[in-house]
């Protein structure tokens, strides 16, 4: 440590302060490009979907009435949709944890432009990790596959679609997190988000239609095309209304972490 | 200036408080722990709602503050910083969320001492450079009003001298700088207002000096071997004590009082001085009946 000085002059002139949402966005990218294991979770991010495709190509793990996109694509989807939770719940976890929070809060006052700015540089970094990610999958199923057995499947823009959802459930651990507070506990109510449809929609008789339609693995189904996404499982509601499902609840959750944000003391 | 209560479910911890930290001072806020001190610079900084009432900076709530930064530099506890970032990126992090510019980042880490380690994760960090961390981040937008809760907290010696330096050059500039300690001496050699509060109420607001004069129980040291005069002192009405080192401690008459009755009696006098009351005494008999958790008796304070 050097001897710390006693002037507090300012050398620097400091010009016209703000602190609104475009402020708040260039802090937490530069919170989040800081921390390694974040950065290092999103390029966990970026392989999981090809990894995957190479496993299901190889061992030749698909229906014969599956897509090579749907057969691509949905192998790590689950595991990728946990690590967007995972990454997004522990951009305001880790704050909550180390106490970070009340020093973002004194900066940004107004929780709901924070939880935006997390949520905008969550999904800008799932989006650009994701988006690739998913169109090296559907090339190495597309490379490995037998064009001839299987149908390809209309890849655009159900890639960008697959992208998106992986944004949206990012966004939503983002809220998750607000309300939960703790990391374990974000990232159980994360998996649940993601694993529990599949697992109880097929319990439900007429409504498993509804559940499986309004989650994010049966949104992926129906966006790759593939033999999963029959009417019964799933619904009839097009892969993109769909999604829209998906956004909307996901949008909800974070007015909900923004109100928690709010009336809770941090 | 503040005025407010809050609530925890049926624990008050702060009931009805209201005072001002008036600028170009080192206002010192004290209390026992538990008193509702951090609880209030919380509420001060948005951090915690108030369940009724509520504090202004400069005649603004926080939240509508543009640039908060800019206005209130704050330090809530050592280690609010996450442990693999490095202390430059975690400033540069905060500038970029109130528009301050790269360079500011640089300077603040030359003025708290951190420059050598600016590039160095805050995880390996001591507690007294964590400290030094928080305080840089309370000066990055050059702020007006500084409230600081413990900043000696993990300092060392040579901390603690420059941290005192630091906050009267602040006030000295005019600003408005509010400081949390539970240590009286250090307050009592930084502060020149002190706010008290004891059990979320105020007990004190009031310069240094004037606090320690209006609250000292006017004691006189005398040593002299006439028993004659504890006696004559006595029927005086004066409350005399035995002091550790041999001579009394009186309560009532000033010195000059005692120096005519020892004449009266032809009592000897060996030492005879005004007992100066410090802040550490002056607290500790206000805060005694506020105090939430007691570690221990001890004397009966002598008034």
């Amino acid at each position: 440590m050097s001897t710390p000085s006693t002037t507090t002059a300012v050398a620097t002139p400091l010009g016209e302060g703000r602190a609104g949402f475009r402020e708040a966005v260039w802090s937490e990218w530069t919170k989040f490009r800081s921390v390694r294991s974040s950065v290092a979770l999103a390029g966990l991010l970026g392989t999981v979907l090809p990894l995957f495709a190479v496993v299901v190509a190889a061992t030749g793990s698909l229906q014969p009435d599956d897509t090579i996109l749907g057969a691509s694509v949905l192998g790590g989807a689950a595991i990728a949709q946990v690590l967007a939770a995972s990454l997004g719940a522990a951009l305001v976890t880790s704050e909550l944890r180390t106490g970070t929070m009340r020093v973002t809060l004194a900066a940004c006052p107004r929780r709901l432009v924070v939880l935006a700015a997390k949520a905008t540089v969550v999904a800008a970094v799932v989006l650009a990790v994701a988006l690739p990610s998913a169109l090296a999958a559907f090339a190495v199923g597309v490379a490995m596959l037998d064009g001839d057995s299987y149908a390809t499947g209309d890849p655009f823009p159900a890639l960008l679609g697959v992208a998106l959802a992986l944004v949206s459930i990012a966004v939503l651990g983002v809220g998750i997190g607000t309300i939960v507070r703790h990391s374990a506990g974000a990232v159980a109510a994360a998996v649940g988000v993601v694993l529990l449809p599949g697992l109880v929609a097929p319990l439900l008789g007429f409504a498993q239609r509804w559940l499986g339609g309004a989650s994010l693995s049966g949104v992926m189904q129906k966006l790759t095309q593939s033999s999963d996404a029959s009417v019964e499982a799933v619904g009839s509601l097009g892969a993109w209304p769909s999604l829209g499902i998906v956004a909307a609840y996901t949008a909800a959750t974070v007015l909900g972490a923004v109100w928690a944000l709010r009336h809770r003391d941090t | 200036m503040t005025t407010l209560t809050k609530r925890y479910g049926s624990t008050v911890a702060v009931d009805d408080l209201s005072f001002a930290v008036p600028p170009g001072h080192v206002t010192g806020f004290l209390g026992p722990n538990g008193s509702g001190k951090s609880t209030t610079m919380r509420v001060i900084l948005g951090l915690d709602a108030p369940t009724a009432g509520g504090a202004r900076v400069l005649g603004r709530r926080y939240d509508e503050l543009a640039a908060p930064l800019r206005v209130v530099g704050s330090l809530l506890g050592a280690r609010a910083v996450h442990p693999a970032r490095t202390a430059y990126d975690h400033l540069l992090a905060l500038a970029r969320s109130n528009r301050i510019p790269r360079r500011r980042v640089d300077d603040v880490l030359e003025v708290v001492g951190l420059s050598e380690v600016a590039r160095r994760r805050a995880g390996g960090f001591s507690l007294g450079m964590g400290q030094r961390l928080g305080i840089g981040a309370a000066l990055l937008g050059d702020p007006e009003v500084l409230v600081l809760d413990e900043p000696v907290n993990g300092l060392d010696t040579a901390g603690i001298r420059w941290i005192r330096t630091l906050l009267k050059g602040l006030a000295a500039e005019g600003r408005t700088v509010f400081v949390s300690s539970h240590l009286m001496s250090e307050m009592e050699l930084t502060a020149d207002r002190v706010v008290v509060i004891g059990r979320g109420r105020l007990i004190a607001e009031a310069g240094v000096a004037e606090f320690i004069e209006a609250n000292s129980g006017r004691l006189t040291f005398v040593r002299s071997p006439a028993a004659d005069l504890r006696t004559a002192l006595e029927r005086m009405g004066a409350g005399v004590e035995l002091d550790p080192s041999g001579g009394w401690r009186v309560a009532g008459p000033n010195a000059a009082a005692i120096a005519e009755a020892a004449r009266r009696c032809g009592a000897a006098i060996h030492e005879l001085r005004p007992i100066r009351s410090s802040l550490e005494d002056v607290y500790s008999q206000l805060t005694d009946m506020s105090v939430e958790y007691r570690g221990h008796d001890h004397e009966e304070p002598v008034a």
